[in-house]
């Protein structure tokens, strides 16, 4: 597992991410994506916002405030173990509201279309073994979840230290075990620490 | 050429070739297959036959059938 947060800390994933929130950055969670061994499906075309709001308008909201913001609150990094492309996205779709031929296949009919083909403009993201996807959670995206498809992808998502998000995916209390960060480097130690710093008063209430 | 900050900014993606590579990458490839070996084994015997298609939070987290990402 040290070689992983290790990895996850390296400025080399750390420096990209931190320049793109413009400061510091905490570390959120990691997920590791691969093929399913029985069934194939294609993956819901969603928004990350569509899963903190109560309604529409709240969500249209949302995604008004973050266009006027600076700078994005958070990001996602995934990186290819092998080769893949399971990853779809809609570039420029994050800093405004749908389409109509959008908002059609993410929500219309209690979300029915979600898992259908021809999202406008939706751009296949092919890559290679050791490349990464950084990307903004609010715009459009879907994963594929078929089993002839090889997929062995770190997902790992970064947060701004300005926009702190508290979620059920930053509940991970065992940051806090005492031998969990022995033999990582001091500075990814610290990056943890952090994190268990600022997330800890959540652990309580939520595990 | 944009900055990092400029493309996921506006354009809202960035890809970022090659962060890792070589013996690197083989090592947190292993290390996540390790995590996945782990994982699996506990699915099956779990919720036997049924598909998983993401491990989330690990080290200590939970395996599902269906993903978002």
């Amino acid at each position: 597992m040290n070689s992983i947060l290790e990895m996850i800390a390296d400025p080399r994933c750390v420096g990209t991410v931190e320049q793109i929130l413009g400061g510091p950055s905490l570390f959120r969670s990691i997920s590791y994506m691969v093929n399913p061994r029985y069934s194939s499906e294609d993956g819901n075309w969603h928004r990350d916002t569509q899963f903190m709001v109560k309604d529409d308008e709240e969500e249209r909201a949302m995604i008004r405030k973050f266009r006027s913001a600076e700078n994005v609150s958070g990001v996602h990094l995934q990186i290819a173990l092998i080769d893949n492309d399971d990853i779809e996205y809609v570039p420029y779709s994050a800093n405004r509201y749908d389409s109509p031929d959008e908002a059609y296949i993410r929500l219309d009919d209690n979300k029915s279309h979600c898992r259908e083909d021809g999202m406008p403009n939706a751009l296949r993201v092919a890559l290679k073994a050791g490349d990464g996807l950084i990307f903004d959670p609010v715009g459009h995206h879907r994963g594929r979840y078929h089993k002839e498809i090889p997929r062995r992808s770190l997902h790992i998502t970064y947060t701004s230290m300005n926009h702190v998000l508290h979620d059920e995916f930053a509940v991970q209390p065992w940051f806090d075990e005492p031998s969990y960060l022995t033999g990582l480097s001091p500075r990814a130690a610290g990056y943890y620490r952090t994190y268990a710093d600022v997330y800890r008063r959540n652990w309580t209430s939520q595990s | 050429m944009k900055s990092a900050y400029r493309s996921v900014k506006e354009e809202g993606y960035l890809i970022i070739p090659e962060i890792f590579r070589g013996n690197e990458l083989a090592q947190l490839k292993n290390a996540c297959d390790g995590v996945l070996e782990r994982f699996t084994i506990e699915h099956d015997r779990e919720k036997p036959q049924t598909d998983l298609c993401a491990i989330f939070t690990i080290p200590s987290g939970s395996t599902t059938a269906t993903a978002n990402r």
